[in-house]
């Protein structure tokens, strides 16, 4: 099965989310700065980077997980479950996660700031900011996608 | 190969270069405003389903599908390729080809997709643009063959 969580840049939220499904960072400790930059991706994506998908890792259960940048594309899952129709591939192998309506005004202004304008050193702290005080919708989300999961 | 073409509402300028590749409108010739009109899939505005439509296979066996984008330029043409890579098939089986015509910006985008304009409006605009749209039908099937 593959879990893909997308979001506007695919640089904070939706790798926010993969990141705790991996277990890369505790579901029940909200991290540091530094462990959140550590994450591939975190507030790294630019614009070439968006609608690439990036292949995050393997969970528990071998399933792939995935984040990507699809802007405001709002026919983007309605494209990706037309192409999974066309290859032949079982509608329930890909699980597609929106993790934008997680995602805080802080952190879309220090997203914005950082990868949109480039400034970084004002951007980052805000983003890093907002991810912090958002990381239990998160990991609230995560927790569904998991239960979600079990009853497949 | 899969070869998309992709233009704002899926029913227009996508239509018109998937005919022309499909050998249903000529590369060389400009059609009358009713042949258009008589093209299967003229006007409907795919892009409210999001999902590509196949419209027909070439003369090597290359499905042609039309899509409607929106207004995300650019974004398709990576969303498309990269998921045949993440599904592990070949990502240059899936060509992706924008049609952007000039004169059709914004505002005529937002006049078709919102407000749902007379097609035949648009239609006079896609003969206008013909010769644009079929070279760069032209160069896909130059790339393909």
């Amino acid at each position: 099965m593959k879990i893909i969580y997308h979001c506007f840049g695919g640089s904070h939220s939706s790798v926010t989310s993969a990141a705790i499904h991996l277990g890369f960072l505790e579901k029940n400790r909200i991290p540091a700065g530094e462990n959140l930059m550590r994450i591939p991706f975190f507030d790294r994506q630019t614009s070439e980077d968006h609608g690439i998908f990036r292949f995050m890792g393997l969970d528990e259960g071998r399933n792939e997980v995935y984040i990507i940048g699809r802007r405001n594309f709002k026919n983007f899952e309605p494209l990706i479950r037309g192409l999974i129709d066309l290859m032949g591939i079982k509608q329930e192998e890909i699980v597609l996660i929106n993790t934008m309506p997680y995602v805080t005004w802080t952190m879309m202004l220090g997203g914005f700031i950082s990868r949109k304008l480039g400034w970084i050193r004002l951007g980052r702290p805000i983003v890093i900011h907002g991810t912090k005080r958002a990381y239990s919708n998160f990991h609230t989300l995560v927790d569904q996608v998991k239960v979600m999961m079990l009853k497949k | 190969m899969w070869i998309f073409y992709c233009c704002p509402t899926g029913g227009f300028e996508s239509v018109v270069a998937a005919s022309i590749h499909t050998g249903i409108l000529s590369l060389n010739r400009l059609p009358l405003e009713d042949e258009l009109l008589s093209l299967p899939e003229f006007g409907v505005r795919h892009q409210l389903s999001g999902r590509p439509k196949k419209y027909g296979i070439d003369t090597l066996g290359n499905e042609v599908f039309i899509l409607g984008i929106g207004r995300e330029k650019g974004l398709v043409s990576n969303i498309v390729p990269s998921f045949f890579e993440a599904n592990k098939l070949c990502p240059a089986q899936a060509k992706v080809v924008e049609i952007n015509v000039p004169k059709v910006n914004i505002v005529t985008d937002y006049l078709f997709l919102n407000l749902r304009f007379d097609n035949r409006w648009k239609t006079k605009i896609i003969i206008n643009n013909y010769f644009h749209i079929a070279q760069i039908v032209k160069e896909v099937l130059d790339q393909v063959n």
